[in-house]
């Protein structure tokens, strides 16, 4: 039971991401005046100081608990998400994919926080996990790219980051019941 | 933890693939469907929906053989595929196979479910990354013991080699182009299976 609301909670907040994650590139490349070294630097910015502070938080999750890290993370994440609908400059996006890597290096114990509530995720149990994931991907893919059409990427930061911190504070509250 | 380095060797030779799919693989579909986002959601969707629904098949297949063999063939297999879209000749590749499909599917009554070469290269897509990610996934909770802070220790690699691999192929992508790219992902996709040989620990 654990693993199947678990799954639906992270999958129905992986369908809110990944309405803007699988098309983030094009974004960029708009800001950008279609240079890929800025995808690739914009992605990079965040990946090092994601890679940087990874070092301290797994140790300092496992002392101080998961909770607190994906709470802050989570919060942070979407207000940096909501920023995007401001911006116009690829140094803008620069500077807020530090504030990103920051907070997508507190969320990074999502992982081992899944594992404590519902146990290592191995074979079939790790694929039905995935398979939630990708149906919720598929679905963010296929109606993204119709609402990116229509609206552009502007309109939609603000909906996904409000769906992603209702769905962590779910997944918070449902951790603390069990 | 006795399989720890050699498996942090597999997993950043793998993440340079990880780095050209989950970066620039939306960039080259936008190239392929002439620039069109509304074009490239559906395939992009088919892709995941394809890759959930192998993979539990291949997950369960993966308790029952063990991790090592699927991996191993999985990532083979995926590297010989990412090398035909380096040559870029995958669509004429897949043609044959499609009106086989295609021509089945008429033959028993399901017709309307006639898709574009695009669609099933992107089931193919699917279907090659499913084969090893859900063994990986296990493997890497066997090896690490499910520790934060061990697991903290596999991220750390995948994130600087992905890291690298962005800027390495956003310079290759506005000097070069896709050929080149997914020549490198095929390589090192490839060379990331031979440590696998010889990761203890996990299940076989």
């Amino acid at each position: 039971m654990n693993f199947v609301i678990i799954s639906l909670m992270m999958a129905i907040s992986g369908f809110a991401g990944y309405i803007y994650g699988a098309f983030w590139p094009i974004f960029v490349s708009g800001l950008s005046g279609s240079s890929m070294m800025a995808v690739g630097i914009a992605s990079s910015i965040s990946g090092g100081i994601m890679l940087i502070l990874s070092l301290f938080i797994g140790k300092l999750a496992d002392i101080l608990g998961k909770r607190t890290f994906l709470l802050i993370g989570g919060l942070g994440g979407a207000y940096v998400l909501y920023q995007y609908t401001f911006i116009t400059t690829i140094q803008q996006y620069y500077s807020l994919q530090i504030i990103s890597g920051v907070f997508a290096a507190m969320s990074s114990v999502q992982g081992a926080f899944i594992a404590s509530i519902i146990g290592q995720m191995k074979g079939i149990k790790n694929a039905i996990m995935t398979l939630f994931r990708n149906v919720a991907f598929a679905a963010a893919a296929w109606i993204g790219s119709s609402l990116i059409s229509q609206y552009g990427f502007r309109a939609l930061f603000l909906p996904i980051a409000v769906v992603q911190v209702v769905m962590l504070i779910l997944t918070l509250l449902y951790s603390y019941s069990r | 933890m006795a399989g720890l380095k050699t498996l942090l060797i597999s997993i950043a030779l793998s993440s340079v693939m990880n780095a050209i799919v989950s970066i620039y693989y939306i960039m080259y579909l936008m190239q392929l469907t002439g620039g069109k986002i509304a074009d490239t959601g559906p395939l992009l969707a088919i892709m995941m929906f394809s890759a959930g629904i192998f993979g539990l098949f291949f997950g369960l297949i993966s308790d029952i053989i063990g991790r090592r063999p699927l991996i191993i063939v999985g990532y083979l297999f995926s590297a010989f595929i990412t090398y035909r879209f380096s040559l870029g000749t995958i669509l004429n590749d897949i043609a044959p196979y499609t009106v086989l499909i295609q021509n089945s599917l008429q033959g028993i009554g399901l017709g309307f479910l006639a898709l574009s070469n695009l669609y099933w290269l992107q089931i193919l897509v699917g279907f090659c990354s499913s084969i090893g990610s859900s063994a990986m996934n296990s493997l890497e909770q066997e090896v690490t013991g499910g520790k934060a802070s061990t697991m903290a220790i596999t991220s750390f690699v995948s994130q600087l080699i992905i890291m690298v691999s962005a800027v390495v192929g956003g310079y290759i992508l506005d000097f070069f182009s896709f050929s080149q790219l997914f020549f490198i992902g095929a390589v090192t996709l490839g060379l990331s299976v031979i440590p696998i040989f010889f990761v203890s620990g996990g299940r076989r």
